[in-house]
């Protein structure tokens, strides 16, 4: 469970982020949406701690991590994940070492790590390249890579900016099939940023729209569809079809990746 | 985004304003490097009957302390730069900004200042001075502690630009799983590894060339010993230059590491990408940081206040503009000319280097050889050039200090463009191309006006290192032509101690006016 | 665009600039590389440029160099030489450039009223405002009575790990050490410096530093030149300075010389600038302000310097010191442990 309380960011006296709140269910899927420079990806990094609200509060799993005035809980001990949009892939590791990194920092034995580390990767269909370098990967490899970094730490929640905005259509289909089944089978409460309704529509139950730092609707696609509340919600309703993808859920989709 | 070091490699045409902008700017780097280095290696051979001069284990012991002391000095810096440059980038405190300028300007002076404001800080007769703190400062500990803060902010600032030019996701990706000094240690370092690996290299070659404070606290190097072997009692070219020799090796061994090992691509990807970029140093972690930096920035100044104490409490402002004679004037000629022309030329290498030309790796090559021959080596070589009749025009004017400049310097100038010019998309070139712009309109619309700020900002770097210079200009500059540097260097042994204090700030004054001025101007565009 | 702007500015400063030092070339100048310390000379060649209107370009050297950083330039400029004159700190040293042909003889019609062993016979140099090397004793360390009257006093067990000469591989130490092999011979010189080592006797790293130890007490005594002494006296009142050997070989005097490179570009100017400085006033001012004994009668200094004709000086040849200086280096070095 994430929940965001009229939580309040500000960058340099001006506030990026405006009395946001809604909340995300275990298993449960939210589409973050808006324009550019609406302040999606400053949310996300409120959850993850690393630039602090101002006011409002932000819990995670039931436990308040932030309370406007300190950081109760520091980014490292939150057990967040994040997909970043370029994936931040550490260069300088091998596929393993990416996934290693955070087990160490946590105090995993070897032999746990080597079997965890093994696992996610199975997960992802990439348990025989881990001794490659991100360099060595297509596209589509990095971001399963990215995918299964987030998860080996089996994470209270999961947050993606934009992780498949570069990608080309067919594989944009196969990793998000990865990844509606990984999120689905763990019940893990994810946050999706993206720009394409499309996604949103075939991955999101709930949907929340950010404009200029305020959160102007939030609810199903069908609440969004019947009565927006703004020229953009109305466009990015039209824009997704809800007639094909409303009431869908990520458990609908086919397994055809795995 | 990985910034394009490599550029496209496809061969492609060159037209005749490229080739001659090529001859040209090649042909001046080559000029001022590659004769002196000929003449020294001709020196070489002359001498290979006196090979037997490098039996005596005294060579090497010097050689073996020079190179120690180089590597004590690097080492310290490495610790202290690398600490620093983290603080710098990774905390947010007030006055920052502030304390980095005052932390790196030490740099930009020639290190026997630091060295003489040390001694008036803490020599026998110094404000805090004691005949301990003396001893140690006239020792080997002493030379290793000073060269140390007088370079370990080059560390600090390429470091601080490694970091800067990390994507910031791979930072914030590694804080949700490791707390900061993990996330500094495993991961932002490791990254900025090869920017790093340069400022040690930068800061040994320098080290290892310098004179001026172990000759001013007395402790002898190797380069010492063959610029007093050069004369006196045995003077021997044939000898000096085969004493040359362990010393070339050394830096070749240094151009091998370099271009091997480092490679180009340190600085190459070292550009300051724009965003805002979060602290990794919170709460007290901060206020250690911001500790940190105010020691980093209270060594760099302590010795340019020693000075400024002693000048003030001896009346040396007096008199300063008598001693200062035209020091400064020449200071500024011959710097700002050949500031001009390395710029120059580095625009053409730095594009071509910039853009996988293999004329710009050759003049990279080139000039990176001209910094890490040890200056003694370089301003010997073009005594034996340019002291001909024919040239005697050039010898003899300033014209001497802008080769001598140019030959160790221009690698400043072409690395910087270098960096600044693979951060712009060569299809801006090529969109100029495609409108039947010529080579130079491209060089001056698209490329220098395209990064007037980069230009700029090369300009006073090299500016800044040419002012600083003792080493090569003591060598061979012109009769009644000599910088401040030399002129504070001279004037020490018997000078009037608080003229020569307030002659070392007034060089501080001038290479301070020239950066904020350059800083002021970049800043000033910021905004606009 | 400021910043474009800027750039085309400087370029236009820097080329008024490249002009404008061409401009100067009117005057005439003369060249001139020196060994005495800047801050005594250059006040000598502003003088010279008043009242001749010739123009000096100077290059000085530096302490660290031990006074062989000009002289490298010289022999390394060779047979092209840029400089017109070279005045030296010491009468040695244009004994490298006059073996090697470099010189052109010059006898100055105002050198006259100097003694005839400050005029070389082959007239290639003239030596004027000299230094001399003396023992500099700390009276709160000496006794009146006990008071150190020779060189050799630093072997006597008297002051045993008490004296303090500089390293003799460099500076004027170098040249007294020659000094001494000359007058002495050879056997005497080395067993007198062994004997220094077996006395236990400071080997300083400069005459600056013997100075320093004998003012702070560290040392009783040591041997360095007069205008080390001089500063000595200036910094306390503790301090005597003695011409030693007056009653045996003499004090060793070491000129400062002049000479004229042969083949320099302003030989007429050349010739002004040297008139110029073995000239009384010159010796006047060298007395007065850098403490160095007059080597003319006549010439009036400082109570707390002596003029060379009042002390007993030793005889010596300077090119027989340049010979040895050069021929016992390498025993030296070993002496040293180098």
């Amino acid at each position: 469970m994430i929940e965001l309380e009229h939580v309040c960011v500000k960058r340099q006296g001006r506030a990026v982020v405006d009395d946001a709140s809604f909340s995300v269910a275990d298993g449960e899927l939210v589409a973050l949406v808006g324009p550019s420079g609406s302040g999606k990806s400053t949310l996300l990094r409120a959850v993850l701690g690393l630039d602090p609200p101002h006011a409002g509060r932000i819990l995670v799993g039931g436990a308040c991590v932030s309370d406007g005035k300190r950081e109760l809980v520091t980014p490292e001990a939150r057990n967040v994940a994040m997909v970043f949009q370029d994936l931040a892939l550490w260069p300088h590791m091998s596929v393993k070492g990416n996934l290693e990194f955070g087990l160490k920092a946590r105090g995993h034995a070897a032999a746990q790590r080597e079997a965890r580390v093994q696992q996610a990767l199975e997960w992802v269909s990439m348990a025989d390249k881990s001794e490659r370098s991100p360099g060595e990967l297509s596209g589509g490899e990095r971001q399963r890579v990215a995918i299964a970094r987030a998860l080996v730490l089996d994470p209270r929640a999961i947050l993606l900016d934009e992780p498949l905005a570069n990608l080309d259509i067919a594989l944009k289909a196969e990793i998000l099939a990865v990844l509606a089944t990984l999120l689905g089978e763990r019940g893990i409460p994810a946050v999706y940023v993206t720009h394409d309704p499309w996604e949103a529509a075939r991955l999101a139950q709930r949907v929340a729209v950010l404009e200029a730092g305020r959160v102007t609707q939030w609810g199903t696609f069908e609440e969004l569809a019947a009565s927006p509340s703004t020229s953009f919600v109305e466009a990015f309703a039209r824009a997704a079809g809800w007639g094909v993808a409303s009431g869908s859920s990520i458990r609908d989709l086919p397994n055809s990746a795995r | 985004m990985a910034p394009p070091v490599d550029g496209h490699v496809t061969r492609r045409h060159i037209g005749w304003q490229a080739a001659m902008a090529w001859t040209l700017a090649g042909g001046l780097l080559a000029l001022a490097i590659v004769p002196p280095l000929t003449q020294v290696a001709r020196g070489l051979l002359g001498g290979s009957g006196q090979l037997s001069s490098l039996a005596a284990p005294r060579i090497w012991v010097l050689l073996g302390r020079s190179v120690l002391l180089a590597g004590a000095v690097t080492a310290v810096a490495l610790v202290a730069g690398v600490t620093l440059g983290v603080s710098f980038a990774k905390a947010s405190f007030p006055g920052r900004r502030l304390l980095l300028a005052l932390h790196v300007l030490i740099a930009f002076l020639p290190p026997f200042l630091p060295a003489l404001g040390w001694f008036r800080l803490v020599g026998r007769s110094g404000f805090v001075g004691s005949e301990s703190l003396s001893r140690v400062l006239f020792s080997g500990t002493g030379a290793v502690l000073v060269l140390a803060t007088c370079l370990t902010p080059i560390v600090t600032a390429l470091t601080w630009l490694g970091l800067h030019s990390i994507d910031p996701s791979l930072e914030d990706a590694a804080r949700l799983v490791g707390r900061p000094l993990r996330t500094v240690f495993a991961i932002l370092l490791p990254i900025a590894s090869r920017a790093i690996a340069l400022s040690g290299l930068i800061v040994f070659a320098l080290a290892l060339s310098e004179l001026g404070v172990p000759m001013f606290l007395r402790v002898d190097v190797y380069p010492a010993v063959v610029f007093s072997r050069l004369g006196g009692m045995d003077f021997a070219p044939g000898e000096a230059a085969v004493f040359m020799l362990p010393l070339l090796a050394t830096s070749l061994v240094l151009f091998g590491i370099e271009h091997l090992w480092i490679g180009r691509k340190s600085i190459a990807s070292l550009g300051i990408r724009s965003g805002e970029r979060s602290a990794v140093f919170r709460g007290r972690a901060r206020i250690a940081a911001a500790l940190v930096a105010a020691v980093g920035a209270l060594v760099s100044v302590a010795p340019v206040a020693g000075l400024a104490a002693h000048a003030t409490a001896g009346r040396g402002w007096a008199d300063m503009v008598r001693w200062a004679g035209d020091a400064p004037v020449n200071t500024l000629r011959a710097a700002g000319a050949a500031a001009l022309l390395c710029t120059a030329v580095a625009v053409v290498a730095g594009h071509a280097a910039a853009r996988g030309r293999g004329f710009g790796r050759a003049m990279d090559a080139l000039a990176s050889l001209g910094f890490l021959v040890p200056s003694t080596i370089i301003g010997v070589g073009l005594i034996a050039t340019w002291n001909r009749p024919w040239t005697a025009w050039l010898y003899t004017s300033f014209g001497i200090l802008v080769v001598g400049f140019a030959a160790k310097y221009a690698i400043i100038g072409c690395r910087t463009l270098e960096v600044v010019i693979a951060q712009m998309p060569s299809s801006l070139e090529e969109a100029g191309e495609s409108v039947g712009a010529s080579y130079f309109r491209r060089l001056w619309g698209i490329v220098v006006r395209g990064n007037a700020r980069g230009t700029l900002g090369a300009l006073t770097l090299v500016l800044a290192f040419c002012m600083r210079d003792l080493e090569t200009a003591v060598l061979f500059y012109p009769p009644g032509g000599e910088p401040l540097t030399v002129r504070i260097f001279t004037l020490e042994a018997n000078g009037p101690p608080a003229v020569v204090s307030a002659l070392a700030l007034l060089q501080v004054a001038m290479t301070g006016a020239a950066l904020a001025a350059t800083a002021a101007l970049l800043h000033r565009r910021r905004i606009a | 665009m400021p910043v474009v702007r800027c750039l085309a500015l400087a370029l236009a400063a820097a080329l008024a600039a490249c002009v404008g030092c061409k401009s100067r070339t009117g005057s005439p100048d003369v060249v001139v590389y020196t060994s005495v310390d800047q801050v005594f000379s250059e006040p000598v060649f502003r003088d010279f440029e008043k009242s001749s209107g010739v123009r000096v370009r100077a290059v000085y050297d530096t302490e660290e160099t031990k006074s062989t950083g000009v002289l490298n330039r010289l022999i390394a400029e060779g047979a092209h030489p840029l400089a017109d004159v070279f005045w030296s700190g010491d009468s040695v040293r244009p004994f490298q450039l006059i073996k090697r042909g470099f010189v052109e003889p010059y006898s100055s019609p105002a050198a006259s009223g100097l003694p005839a062993s400050a005029r070389a016979p082959d007239r290639t140099w003239t030596g004027f405002a000299a230094r001399a090397r003396v023992l500099i004793v700390n009276k709160t360390k000496v006794a009146a009575a006990e008071m150190p009257r020779s060189v050799s006093d630093m072997v006597s067990p008297q002051w045993r790990g008490k004296v303090a000469i500089a390293n003799p591989l460099y500076g004027t130490t170098t040249m007294h050490v020659a000094a001494l092999f000359a007058v002495w011979g050879e056997d005497k010189t080395k067993s007198f410096l062994n004997g220094l080592k077996a006395n236990q006797a400071r080997i300083a790293s400069s005459n600056g530093e013997v100075k320093r130890l004998v003012v702070s007490g560290e040392v009783s005594w040591g041997i360095a030149d007069t205008d080390d002494a001089h500063e000595a006296q200036r910094e306390s009142s503790d301090i005597e300075v003695v011409y030693p050997d007056q009653d045996g070989m003499g004090v060793l005097v070491i000129p400062t010389a002049t000479v004229v490179l042969r083949g320099c570009p302003h030989p007429d100017q050349a010739k002004k600038l040297v008139d110029y400085l073995v000239s009384a006033e010159v010796e006047q001012k060298m007395a007065s302000t850098a403490a160095h004994m007059p080597l003319r009668p006549g010439v009036v200094a400082p109570p707390s310097v002596r003029t060379a004709t009042s002390v007993k000086s030793m005889q010596v040849d300077y090119g027989r010191v340049a010979f040895e200086m050069e021929a016992q280096q390498a025993w030296l070095r070993q002496w040293m442990g180098m």
